[in-house]
């Protein structure tokens, strides 16, 4: 064990405050990136679900929460183009779905689609997009938040005063904005509501298709109508939640507090466990530690209690995102690149404090200290 | 030998220490270490910041979220049975009201309706979510000046007050400007301020007669009954008559009940509510261990100093108290910047959201009696060490 570590173990109350004191830093680091990522990706995840090579909307449709829709010729025209090998149109609307256990209404979004194309990756098996072709089909969004009742495959369920029977789950999701969905089929929505339009239509390419030339071409001739690939459709969701959605701007700026806040704790605790060993390190150098040797000691404990900290906060962490995922049935990811960009953040900020409370000792006089 | 505490009377003859020399050395103990305690301050200062946003932004979500309710004046509300919250909720036939009035405390009802319709700019073409509000024109019952101006405007059928605060995808709100309800023609008349940004992108205010026109609710329907009682009449007891005289569709509240009910119901419930109130709990979790940790590291590294104090013959009294007074007057110092950042931040979002976020005497207060309980709680905690060592040996 290194120098810098044994001082560390030396105390172990003290390690553990102090341990404890960054993983409450991460941890709340951790909390605001999770608010603010879950609100974006819940938003976004319908655009990740795409299959296909572009999409197109109604250039009003600013927005996925928008109601704006295509006009049913534009969609056609688009699909005209020889590079274009199937256009598929996808519906939303909002519907009011009778919870059977209380029987009250609530309101429920539906997407509709010609089930033998599947526009959206909804991890569903042959069988069930067999079933969706059934007149008087749908499939409940699994993840729904749980104010709809107890949805069974097999039930029936009342959507708009007409019934539906329940004939299996899909995995979409609910944003802030939603709270649930169904999945029907193309041509039961149209029974329902004939003259209903497309509220986005999907693309696939011919093999070999140049993409930028699809998308001047549609473009160009039809003015109405944006142009995006599914990850483009995405990058846009995300940029208009976080800047232009009351939501976004509130949970970004807590993201920010978060971040400053966690930064200062870390700083902090780390900042006086050096301090107060000043009369050690000390000791150290006039026994003739060199400066860079001392500053090793020093950095070795700043990341050595920082890693810690990082560590103990991790299950905790996972925890919360669970228990939050599973109220709000919002998407809280830990992907690596989160995870990894605090603990980035984390030990940088440990270093820095490393640093600042170095500069202290070299200022020093070991004779000073006694 | 056990040390008894000395009574601070004793303290200060015995040793000729006036507290106000105690204020002095505390004082100067602060001034004596300035890195080191604007390091402790700015993370008090940081701790108490956090925990302000937090509270602050579930406090403004849950004002926000009853907001409407606030501008009328009633003293119990009808809603159907299993009422939830506004947005969603199903409505009832405005004859319960009537019915209501037979009870001679009823002084005079007022019906609201809430209900949903798209609102499409015609130069943008942009379709947006929009909450319709239905009112009775009665302004003896709307408590809000704004409204209570604009109302007379309400003239035509089409005419309408739309929320200032409404998201720009609305178009641009000026008075005489015609957009489509509902697909039907309608012209801004007036406004009102709401900023109902939960659930829809905007809000309009219509006569519950043309209600209908643009919600497709039927013409006997309401959301929420209002009944303003006599001066004088006891709420919980019309209560109980209103609700033994009514049907079970409906349930009668009195004010509070509603708008405490609601708010419990976006708290708990939706998902912005949750995300707002886990929010808190880690903020003050977060606050109050960063307090803990500054104040006993503060107090720990003081510890010989106070030692030498106690050596030097000042009381546990004086001792303490010099201690305390230190940190009590580090968490002061903390707390006006936190305050100042804080209501800058505030600003900030106000104007980006409309959240009507403030910071509140009760607020405030209630943060720093929990920063300076934090304190004390620290403090006691480490300086308890002092009395069971002996002053040799903390050399």
């Amino acid at each position: 064990m290194g120098l810098g570590l044994r001082i560390l173990w030396q105390s172990k109350l003290r390690l553990l405050l102090s341990a404890a004191g960054i993983a409450v830093a991460v941890m709340i680091i951790f909390l605001e990136q999770g608010f603010f990522f879950g609100v974006l990706d819940s938003q976004s995840r319908v655009a990740h679900l795409v299959r296909g090579d572009l999409v197109v909307l109604h250039r009003t449709r600013t927005h996925l929460n928008k109601w704006n829709t295509l006009e049913r010729i534009s969609l056609s025209q688009s699909g005209a183009l020889p590079a274009v090998d199937a256009v598929i149109p996808v519906y939303k609307l909002a519907m009011e779905l009778r919870n059977p256990d209380s029987d009250r209404l609530k309101r429920i979004v539906t997407y509709a689609f010609p089930p033998d194309s599947m526009p959206l990756d909804l991890g569903l098996s042959a069988e069930a997009v067999r079933d969706l072709r059934l007149p008087g089909t749908v499939l409940f969004d699994r993840r729904s938040r749980d104010i709809y009742g107890d949805i069974r495959s097999g039930r029936d369920l009342e959507l708009n005063g007409r019934n539906y029977r329940v004939r299996g789950f899909v995995d979409l999701g609910p944003n802030v904005i939603n709270d649930g969905a169904v999945v029907m089929s193309e041509g039961n929505l149209l029974t329902l509501r004939p003259s209903r339009r497309p509220a986005m239509g999907v693309l696939r390419l011919r093999p070999g298709a140049d993409l930028e030339a699809v998308r001047e071409s549609i473009t160009q001739r039809l003015p109405d109508l944006v142009v995006m690939t599914p990850a483009e459709l995405a990058a846009r969701e995300v940029r208009f939640t976080a800047t232009s959605a009351p939501v976004g701007i509130i949970f970004g700026i807590g993201m920010l507090a978060g971040f400053a806040i966690g930064i200062i704790v870390c700083y902090q605790v780390l900042f006086n466990e050096i301090n107060d060993l000043v009369p050690q390190y000390a000791t150290l150098r006039a026994m003739g530690f060199s400066s860079p040797q001392l500053g090793q000691v020093v950095l070795t404990q700043a990341l050595s209690l920082s890693l810690a900290g990082f560590c103990v906060a991790l299950p905790f962490v996972w925890y919360l995102y669970d228990g939050i995922a599973a109220r709000t049935a919002l998407v809280m990811e830990l992907t690596a690149g989160r995870v990894l960009t605090v603990l980035g953040l984390t030990l940088c900020m440990c270093l820095l404090a490393g640093l600042a409370a170095m500069q202290r000792l070299w200022r020093l006089d070991p004779a000073e200290l006694y | 030998m056990p040390r008894t505490p000395a009574h601070p009377e004793t303290v200060t003859s015995s040793t000729g220490v006036s507290p106000l020399v105690l204020l002095q050395l505390s004082i100067s103990n602060i001034l004596a270490h300035k890195a080191r305690n604007l390091a402790a301050g700015a993370g008090i200062c940081f701790a108490i910041f956090l925990i302000i946003l937090q509270w602050g932004l579930l406090l403004a979500a849950k004002k926000e979220s009853t907001l409407l309710y606030e501008y009328f004046d009633f003293d119990l509300a009808l809603v159907s049975e299993g009422y939830q919250f506004m947005y969603s909720a199903k409505g009832f036939d405005r004859i319960r009201l009537i019915q209501a009035r037979a009870l001679p405390v009823v002084d005079d009802t007022f019906s609201l309706s809430i209900g949903k319709a798209d609102w499409v700019d015609p130069d943008t073409d942009l379709r947006s979510a929009t909450m319709v509000v239905g009112i009775d024109p009665k302004a003896e019952f709307i408590t809000d000046p704004l409204i209570r101006d604009e109302l007379a405007r309400l003239r035509s059928n089409r005419d309408l007050l739309v929320d200032r605060l409404s998201q720009p995808d609305l178009g641009p709100l000026e008075r005489g400007r015609r957009a489509r309800l509902n697909r039907q023609e309608v012209e801004i008349a007036g406004f009102f301020e709401l900023g109902f940004f939960f659930y829809a992108e905007g809000s309009v205010l219509v006569k519950n007669e043309v209600f209908p026109r643009y919600t497709g609710r039927g013409a006997r329907d309401i959301t929420v009954g209002m009944i303003r009682l006599r001066p004088g009449a006891d709420p919980q007891a019309a209560q109980r008559r209103l609700t033994a005289l009514l049907p079970g569709e409906v349930v009668v509240m009195t004010r509070s009940q509603l708008i405490d009910q609601e708010q419990a119901y976006f708290v708990d419930i939706k998902p912005l509510g949750i995300m707002f109130q886990s929010g808190v709990l880690v903020a003050f979790l977060t606050g109050l261990v960063v307090l803990f940790q500054v104040t006993s590291t503060d107090v720990g590294t003081r510890l010989k100093e106070y030692a030498t104090l106690k050596a030097m013959g000042f009381g546990g009294a004086a001792v303490y108290g010099t201690a305390l007074g230190q940190i009590l007057m580090l968490s002061l110092a903390a707390f006006l910047p936190a305050v100042g950042i804080s209501a800058w931040l505030f600003h900030l979002v106000r104007e980006l959201t409309h959240l009507p976020l403030e910071l509140s005497p009760q607020l405030l207060s209630l943060v720093l009696a929990l920063t300076l309980g934090m304190n004390l709680l620290a403090g006691v905690t480490t300086l308890s060490r002092l009395s069971r060592a002996h002053p040799a040996d903390l050399f």
